[in-house]
């Protein structure tokens, strides 16, 4: 869109800028497209040439897959770090382990510039295979629900009908539980903060990979396996379909590492081998799997009436909890003001404390304070939703109050001379004259955060609620069409912010309409 | 009526007030005049403690205010509500139309009822001829009729005394009429008046007596005739001479 403006633009002037312009940047873009090309690809003879297999991996993803040594906090251990150590070794070259946020490692994947291969946990699903090849398995496991020690009715996904289940967010779990129905799938980022919520009562369950739910309950008495596990899955290494010879030679070593026991020995070593491991061996592609692999990507656009639907019910969660949080900024920061212009001086310290507190610290970490901190330490356990109507109305009070002081500031002494003069007590000034003209005064300002919290809402994914940009990271990892999806999204995010802006224009108007 | 008694006021170093007496009658307008600086508006503001004096003594009616700080907050309200003020800037609330600040008040300081407050604030514009704009907001009117609604709005609290600081000055000369006649209405209806003015003819058309002040103190004071006529202080004759060259 910025490009068709900026061509239409030089247009106007004359054709020949047209040209230029039009020339610059199509060099502009072939340069930016090419710079990958300049840089490593991951075709075989260029990642054996260079001698580094690059794998992606999320450090967060935890124990028993990849964690910090509790002995040497700067070195990562794990069943696949050492899994990524051998594979590297059988292919002579040596390993590399590259961060990437867990549920983003499929798109960061990408065309191999940030890594060569996904080793992540990452399922053989037809999900997975229909946005990029596979290589053999190198771990079978099941599905695990995860209770709490004292719930003793829940063996199956069917006795958690109506009921919170915490998955993690585009995983083969969160999948499973979207396609059963009826179950309420609460969205993590991670594979620790369920199990937390779990403990203190926000969640009935959590379904989770078996290694996950086997290696977190082995020190936790609060919580315990319910059922055994179920829905065998195949954690594979993903692998750029353009490179067949990289995925290749990774099935031959994977084979080889079945073969002469060297998973044994890794798996026995994290506590994960079984013999259910056994089928590694014998292991077959399917028919399935060619199918699915064969699917393409598909787009979003096209498929609107699927998508479109799911992005406007969480849109509801969006404007809810904006609505709710600014209701809450505006009271609470009004009180703020309030006390720093006119409390006595202890109140106004710690107004003025308050203020610079939550205005010098991040939301993000406001939000995690309050929905995991206060349930930790308090046992206080806000529901995902109020948290964050209670962080971002906290965390705006502060804007808020500035606005207010900003206004009250603004009115002149005059006013506050001409009520005393009258009569008036220092409080019935603030409230009759003062305060109704400071109100008007701040108004744009207020208004303008109003329609910036819609946007800043989208920062509560992260405590487990499903809001507009939640959904589309969800739905875009599902679809595998970023862009379409983007477009979707943000066509409402611009629908909320205008219709906002327009009802704040009309009050605005309607306001000086009485006041000139 | 009011009693002034030996009253200071400095601001840092610069002594405003330097030991003023001031004696008025019931009934009595008094216009105040003197060269900027002279102490004039500020001795206004310490009438209804705007500003609060350092030394010395103010009476109005029944209430007594010492220098210093002795008055609490109470005892400075209780003067205000004796002694109304008219601003040289009018300071209406801008949010509220001509009726609602008259009525403002009566109604949320003396909590009276309403509609007795409205009758007679309605009452008040008819008094100042604005019956017409009585919903009118504030930036609606003009100067002189936003003056006049400032005048009813203080007479709605039935003070004893009205400040008045430079009710004039503000306005344009065509204006100034409507508010003189408001003012001379109010002078023979017996009001008692203190009224800061560089405006000669309101001086003349009003007082019963005038005060000059000069370096915080009564230089000089009569009726507007002897002053204005047989002005008998140096100063005195000085000022008026410039007021009279500036076409005031």
């Amino acid at each position: 869109m910025q490009i068709a403006g900026l061509a239409a633009a030089s247009g106007r002037r004359s054709h020949w800028s047209f040209h230029r312009g039009w020339r610059c940047l199509r060099l502009a873009l072939i340069t930016l497209l090419s710079l990958p090309l300049l840089t490593a690809r991951a075709d075989l003879s260029e990642l054996l040439q260079r001698g580094v297999l690059r794998w992606g991996n999320d450090a967060e993803g935890g124990a028993p897959y990849i964690y910090h040594d509790p002995d040497h906090a700067d070195r990562l251990i794990g069943f696949e770090v050492e899994f990524a150590e051998a594979l590297a070794g059988r292919l002579g070259v040596k390993s590399e382990f590259v961060q990437n946020n867990w549920d983003m490692l499929v798109p960061a994947l990408g065309d191999g510039t940030k890594f060569d291969v996904i080793i992540a946990g990452l399922e053989r699903s037809p999900e997975n295979l229909g946005k990029l090849a596979m290589s053999r398995p190198y771990f079978i496991f099941g599905q695990q629900l995860v209770v709490r020690a004292d719930v003793t009715n829940v063996t199956s996904l069917d006795d958690l009908r109506g009921r919170a289940v915490g998955v993690l967010s585009a995983s083969g779990s969160h999948h499973l539980v979207e396609r059963h129905g009826g179950i309420e799938a609460k969205v993590y980022q991670d594979n620790v903060n369920y199990f937390r919520d779990l403990e203190v009562g926000r969640l009935d369950a959590v379904l989770t990979d078996s290694p996950i739910a086997q290696v977190n309950l082995v020190e936790n008495t609060k919580l315990k396996l319910a059922g055994k596990p179920f829905a065998p899955g195949y954690y594979a290494v993903g692998v750029r379909r353009e490179d067949p010879l990289v995925l290749a030679k990774i099935d031959e070593a994977i084979a080889a590492m079945i073969a002469d026991g060297t998973l044994e020995r890794i798996y026995t070593k994290y506590g994960l081998w079984s013999a259910d491991q056994g089928a590694l061996r014998d292991w077959k592609a399917d028919r399935a799997d060619a199918a699915a692999a064969a699917r393409t990507q598909h787009s979003a656009l096209r498929d609107w009436r699927t998508y479109m639907p799911l992005l406007l019910r969480a849109s509801v969660t969006t404007i809810w909890i904006t609505c709710a949080g600014m209701v809450l900024a505006v009271v609470w920061g009004l009180a703020l003001a309030l006390f720093r212009m006119y409390g006595p001086a202890p109140v106004r310290w710690l107004s003025v404390a308050y203020i610079e507190v939550f205005r010098g610290t991040p939301l993000l970490l406001q939000i995690y304070f309050i929905y995991f901190g206060l349930a930790q330490q308090l046992g206080l356990k806000l529901s995902a939703g109020v948290a964050a109507v209670v962080s971002l109305g906290l965390n705006y009070a502060a804007t808020e109050a500035e606005n207010y002081r900003a206004g009250l500031q603004a009115v002149p002494k005059g006013q506050t001379e001409a009520a005393l003069a009258l009569g008036m007590t220092r409080a019935l000034t603030v409230r009759r004259v003062i305060l109704p003209q400071a109100l008007r005064i701040s108004l744009p300002s207020v208004t303008n955060d109003f329609i910036a919290m819609f946007k800043d809402s989208s920062i509560v994914s992260v405590i487990a609620l499903v809001e507009l940009t939640k959904e589309y990271q969800i739905r875009a990892i599902d679809s595998g069409d970023y862009i379409g999806m983007g477009l979707m999204t943000a066509a409402i995010y611009f629908v909320m912010s205008y219709l906002a802006s327009l009802g704040a224009r009309a009050i605005e108007r309607r306001m000086n309409r009485d006041h000139r | 009526m009011i009693t002034v008694e030996a009253l200071t006021k400095s601001f840092g170093s610069t002594r405003v007030l330097d030991g003023l007496d001031h004696r008025q009658a019931a009934g009595e307008t008094v216009a105040l005049i003197g060269p900027s600086g002279c102490g004039k508006s500020t001795f206004l503001r310490c009438l209804n403690q705007l500003e609060t004096h350092d030394t010395g003594r103010i009476t109005i009616g029944d209430l007594t205010l010492e220098g210093g700080r002795a008055a609490t907050t109470e005892q400075q309200r209780q003067l205000r509500l004796r002694a109304g003020m008219v601003f040289q800037q009018f300071h209406l609330f801008p949010h509220r139309t001509a009726l609602e600040n008259v009525m403002e008040g009566p109604l949320h300081i003396l909590r009276e009822p309403r509609a007795e407050v409205e009758a007679r604030a309605r009452e008040l514009l008819a008094k100042v001829d604005l019956s017409a704009r009585a919903d009118h907001l504030p930036g609606q009117l003009s100067g002189g009729q936003q003056q006049r609604v400032a005048i009813a709005r203080a007479l709605a609290m039935r003070p004893q005394l009205l400040l008045l600081d430079e009710p004039t000055s503000a306005l344009d000369p065509e204006l100034r009429d409507e508010v003189r006649s408001v003012l001379r209405q109010l002078a023979e209806e017996g009001m008692t008046m203190l009224v800061v003015t560089h405006d000669m003819q309101l001086a003349r058309e009003v007082a019963d007596q005038v005060v000059f002040l000069h370096q915080g103190r009564v230089a000089e004071s009569g009726t507007a005739e002897a002053i204005f006529q047989a002005p008998q202080h140096e100063r005195t004759r000085d000022f008026l001479r410039r007021v009279r060259s500036a076409g005031l």
